[in-house]
């Protein structure tokens, strides 16, 4: 999903480092507003978790493989808009020291990425809890499942900006139906991934799943606030 | 159980995220992702820049100057993990050094 230089003109590529700009910045700012002892050491982790499970392409059809984003597990375990600010991390640090997406397409990928995937599944995410038991079953499958929905998302937002500024002339048609079908296949990988791990991370720790703040019993949250 | 620190959990989480480097890294798929492949068949890929950063040390998950794929990626992916924890944890430690409490206070 890493756009690498030159498949979108300079121009939309600076659009979207625009834009990528402003929401890493409201994010910032909204994170900020909550801010707890606990939350710089939280992104560290959420972060170098992401980057460790970006290495691990998996198989989704013949010679073609995927691999987790992230943007709906980051955007459960610590909230969306410290998540958006994890997933940046993620891209910039791919982008300058391993050359994984482009440089003048960082803004693009950030946009896809880190900005569309959060977007995408925290409030899919909170949607579905209504529908779901309060529990961690409910929990995990809510997380499922945004999560293979902000796989397509970025997808259908890469043929947008294709639309826009592709340096190419392929059928726009082609490109969608393919960028969708196989982000489909690769959504149902991040559902099951993410699930798992929200899943692990509530067994263990269920006051450290930001998305499952709600679950936890009154008295603890108020030993906490101390 | 509560008011537990979060040390181990975060001791934890890092040795996981490690072991997934060293153990499973090196055995991921190396086939085109979903996005490159698109661009394959499309017709995309033609018009594909490189990373001006692609000779750096770490560029594309290797290592320059450590023979071995299989070590070079585990190192490289290392490195990456730990810049990714420092990078993450830094910038929210400097949010919250920011003087937002002294701006409610006065003014400057």
């Amino acid at each position: 999903m890493h756009i690498p230089d030159g498949f979108i003109n300079l121009a939309t590529s600076a659009g979207a480092g625009v834009i990528a700009g402003g929401g890493v910045g409201v994010s910032l700012k909204r994170a900020r507003l909550a801010l707890e002892e606990k939350t710089a050491p939280l992104a560290g982790l959420v972060s170098a978790f992401i980057f460790a499970a970006q290495m691990l392409n998996f198989p989704v059809a013949a010679g073609t493989s995927g691999h987790l984003i992230g943007g709906a597990l980051a955007a459960v375990l610590v909230g969306p808009w410290v998540g958006v600010v994890c997933l940046t991390v993620v891209l910039v640090v791919q982008a300058f020291l391993f050359a994984d997406g482009g440089l003048t397409a960082l803004g693009l990928n950030i946009v896809n990425m880190a900005l569309v995937t959060v977007l995408v599944a925290y409030p899919l995410f909170l949607v579905l809890r209504k529908f779901l038991p309060a529990s961690k079953s409910g929990i995990i499958v809510a997380s499922g499942i945004a999560a293979g929905f902000s796989v397509v998302a970025p997808a259908v937002a890469f043929v947008a900006e294709y639309a826009i500024g592709g340096t190419t002339s392929a059928p726009l048609g082609a490109v969608a139906a393919a960028m969708a079908g196989v982000h489909t296949l690769i959504g149902i990988g991040e559902g099951v991934i993410t699930g798992i791990t929200v899943g692990a991370v509530f067994s263990v720790r269920p006051d450290l799943v930001y998305g499952a703040r709600d679950l936890l019993p009154k008295f603890e949250i108020g030993v906490q606030a101390r | 159980m509560k008011r537990r620190g979060i040390g181990l959990f975060l001791l934890g989480g890092l040795l996981v995220a490690a072991g997934l480097v060293a153990f499973l890294s090196p055995r991921a798929r190396q086939s085109p992702d979903g996005l490159q492949k698109v661009a394959e068949q499309q017709g995309l890929s033609k018009s594909e820049r490189s990373n001006p950063l692609e000779k750096g040390p770490l560029a594309g998950y290797g290592l320059r100057g450590i023979q071995g794929p299989r070590a070079a990626t585990v190192l490289s992916g290392l490195a990456g993990l730990a810049v990714a924890f420092g990078f993450g944890f830094v910038i929210f430690r400097l949010l919250g050094r920011r003087p937002g409490a002294a701006e409610r206070e006065g003014p400057r």
